[in-house]
């Protein structure tokens, strides 16, 4: 069992000056979207403390080229301007029409595992980050913006040199998945499942479980939120009481 | 007079103290975040094996990332403490967690139960949940266990930042 929240204090938001109607008009622009535009979140209005007011929503359709794209979008209520537009390559089709979107679908089947483990990934409440021989805890919100805004997923190779980081999610009381992550990328790789055993209080790996390579383009703002956990674990030495209290 | 003189230098030496504290001590001590999930959890006698402050350099959009994190091995629990406000911003029951992951809901407790559990869990816990305008956003099947999430609406229709979720294990509920 889990539990986690926010709580922050809200100015109240201005009225939009912009409709959802115009804002999927201004995210179908920006994309280039020319057919078959699909509306496959409808926007939603989401208020920040300060009071800034934005329309986020999903879309997909086909370009002038004949591609198919998916995208998540944040429009900016009160001036219409796009605040960030992440492919999402994850997403499937939600309606195969025919057989050109035969091997679309196919691949969306792919990724199923993928979102699978994404989603074990996210309900998971504690989060251990390795650099090296140095370990540090990624903080709870860090990850939950993860949550709250993973879009994009793609695949990448895991044996980038640039992978710094080694994070562990911890899905169960002896179980948890290893991932690697990406600061200058923002790739975030899914490596395998291990089950962990407790042998005189420490905490030791019983057993690896590859899994195929999954790997999360993270959002910019995850991105920066961990590049901040990263840095304030570097600079400001992470204080473990190992002590009963 | 050197005693008045004495009695300025010493009060201008606690206000100063004091404020100097003020500006540097921002965060609540460990003891404080040890005596909030004390209070979160009702349990005043509640021990802890690890405490660790993470500092967030760079909070954005409102949040305070710097969070303590408290963690007791047997059973194996987390709590994670805002280092500002001292609320309670996550906390994992591990041994609770069925260890039966199944893409089919199971266990003795059907989603309306754990709806009910999770509901009974949230207005306990977050201060003014009935209040605020929480809504249901989602609620879903988490292979092991019932995920239900809540979040804040005001004007508008728009969504806040400021959200509740409580996951329950479908067998003991």
């Amino acid at each position: 069992m889990g539990y986690s929240c926010c709580k922050v204090s809200v100015t109240t938001p201005s009225a939009p000056t912009v409709t959802s109607q115009q804002a999927i008009d201004i995210a179908k622009q920006y994309v280039g979207i020319s057919q078959d535009l699909e509306v496959r979140t409808s926007p939603w209005l989401l208020v920040y403390p300060d009071g800034t007011l934005e329309w986020s929503m999903e879309i997909s359709g086909i370009l002038p080229i004949g591609e198919y794209v998916a995208y998540g979008i944040r429009v900016n209520a009160a001036t219409g301007v796009i605040i960030d537009a992440q492919q999402a390559t994850l997403l499937a089709p939600i309606k195969p029409k025919g057989p050109a979107n035969a091997k679309k679908t196919a691949e969306a089947l792919e990724r199923c595992t993928a979102i699978n483990i994404t989603n074990k990934v996210t309900s998971s409440k504690q989060y251990k980050i390795k650099q090296g021989s140095k370990n540090f805890t990624a903080t709870i919100k860090a990850v939950q913006s993860l949550l709250k805004s993973s879009k994009e997923i793609t695949e990448e190779s895991l044996n980038s040199q640039a992978v710094k980081y080694e994070i562990r999610f911890y899905t169960g009381k002896d179980k948890a998945m290893e991932a690697k992550f990406d600061p200058g990328t923002g790739y975030f790789a899914i490596t395998s499942q291990i089950t962990l055993e407790n042998k005189n209080g420490k905490e030791r790996i019983a057993s690896t479980e590859p899994i195929p390579a999954v790997i999360i383009k993270c959002p910019k703002e995850f991105v920066e939120n961990m590049k901040s956990a990263i840095q304030s674990a570097a600079n400001t030495p992470t204080k473990t009481i190992s002590r009963k209290k | 007079m050197k005693q008045l003189i004495f009695c300025i230098y010493i009060s201008i030496s606690l206000i100063c103290g004091l404020s100097g504290c003020r500006a540097q001590a921002q965060y609540i001590t460990e003891e404080q975040a040890i005596q909030a999930v004390r209070n979160f959890e009702g349990d005043q006698s509640l021990e802890f094996d690890e405490i660790e402050l993470i500092v967030d350099p760079s909070p954005r959009f409102g949040f305070n990332g710097s969070t303590y994190t408290l963690s007791k091995n047997r059973p194996i629990r987390d709590w994670g403490v805002d280092a500002l406000s001292g609320m309670i911003t996550g906390v994992s029951y591990t041994d609770r967690w069925s260890e039966q992951y199944q893409s089919q809901p199971y266990g003795s407790h059907n989603q309306g139960q754990c709806y009910d559990i999770a509901l009974a869990y949230a207005r306990a816990k977050y201060s003014g949940f009935d209040s605020m305008g929480f809504q249901l956003k989602s609620s879903k099947w988490i292979e092991n266990g019932w995920e239900f999430h809540w979040i804040q609406k005001i004007a508008y229709d728009a969504e806040t930042l400021n959200d509740v979720t409580v996951s329950v294990n479908p067998s003991t509920g």
